[in-house]
């Protein structure tokens, strides 16, 4: 087993290279609600990955634009149905996104997670953050559907 | 007042709830129609809540869609949702998922009425 302070894989280490059976784990918390669509909708184009992997390094907004269309995403649901049911659309998009692009332009897992806090999928990037690389969940948006709900112990209360 | 507790948080999630026990809830909830009172507490986006609604009208569950957004999309937990309820004033439902939060907020939950 893994000793505590040790992680699994490290921020800079491409998708590609992350067991097919940890993807898989993912790719079942991105079914849920079609998360995979937001996920894939705001890849960017043209990433420098290498320099985009550490924490917080990610400019989303960068200059390239969307990776993916919605033609592309499109695209996936077609393959999708031809699934047998008990398959992971996720999976199929993981599939082509870690693998595309020029050398230093494959996503890392550091490049995933702070995707997917930038599309609010916290369910995706608790794991990611847990499991893939032992460190903290990532922090909430104090405000939203994403922010942390706690108990008003307040004048209500007998 | 209020207190935070969210970071002593670490309870069952939402998105491993037994099925059973997920499936009475929201025959619950749906009953009493509250779907909309819940996303609107929670802050979901129109676009969450149209999907919510889109749900409904093909005669799925409200509630089931709107624990896959809250629950599945967010990670909350089940504490985070006795809360929710607590916010709502929907003490059956409090009731529903008490075995599934600490003992201590239990007093939370009002006697029900005979």
């Amino acid at each position: 087993g893994w000793c505590g302070s040790s992680s699994k894989y490290t921020r800079t280490t491409e998708l590609r290279r992350v067991e097919d059976n940890d993807i898989y784990k993912l790719a079942t918390i991105l079914d849920v609600n079609a998360c995979w669509r937001k996920l894939m909708s705001i890849i960017p184009k043209g990433l420098d990955v290498q320099a985009c992997s550490a924490a917080g390094a990610v400019k989303i907004t960068a200059n390239g634009g969307p990776k993916y269309t919605a033609q592309d995403i499109s695209l996936i649901d077609g393959v999708a149905e031809r699934l047998p049911p008990d398959q992971s659309i996720s999976q199929v998009m993981i599939d082509e996104w870690k693998t595309s692009g020029k050398l230093n332009e494959r996503p890392t897992v550091g490049v995933l997670l702070q995707l997917l806090v930038e599309a609010e999928l916290f369910s995706a990037a608790d794991f990611v953050a847990l499991n893939f690389l032992n460190e903290p969940k990532p922090e909430r948006p104090a405000d939203g559907p994403a922010a942390h709900f706690s108990l008003e112990l307040g004048d209500d209360m007998d | 007042r209020t207190r935070s507790r969210s970071h002593q948080d670490d309870t069952l999630l939402i998105r491993l709830l037994p099925v059973v026990a997920r499936h009475q809830l929201c025959v619950h909830l749906d009953s009493l129609d509250v779907w909309q009172q819940l996303a609107t507490a929670v802050k979901l986006y129109p676009e969450q809540v149209e999907q919510i609604r889109h749900q409904k009208d093909r005669g799925r569950s409200p509630a089931n869609e709107f624990m896959n957004i809250w629950g599945g999309q967010y990670n909350h937990t089940v504490q985070s949702l006795f809360a929710l309820f607590k916010k709502l004033k929907l003490h059956h439902a409090m009731r529903m998922i008490k075995d599934y939060v600490n003992e201590d907020l239990h007093k939370y939950i009002p006697r029900s009425v005979p």
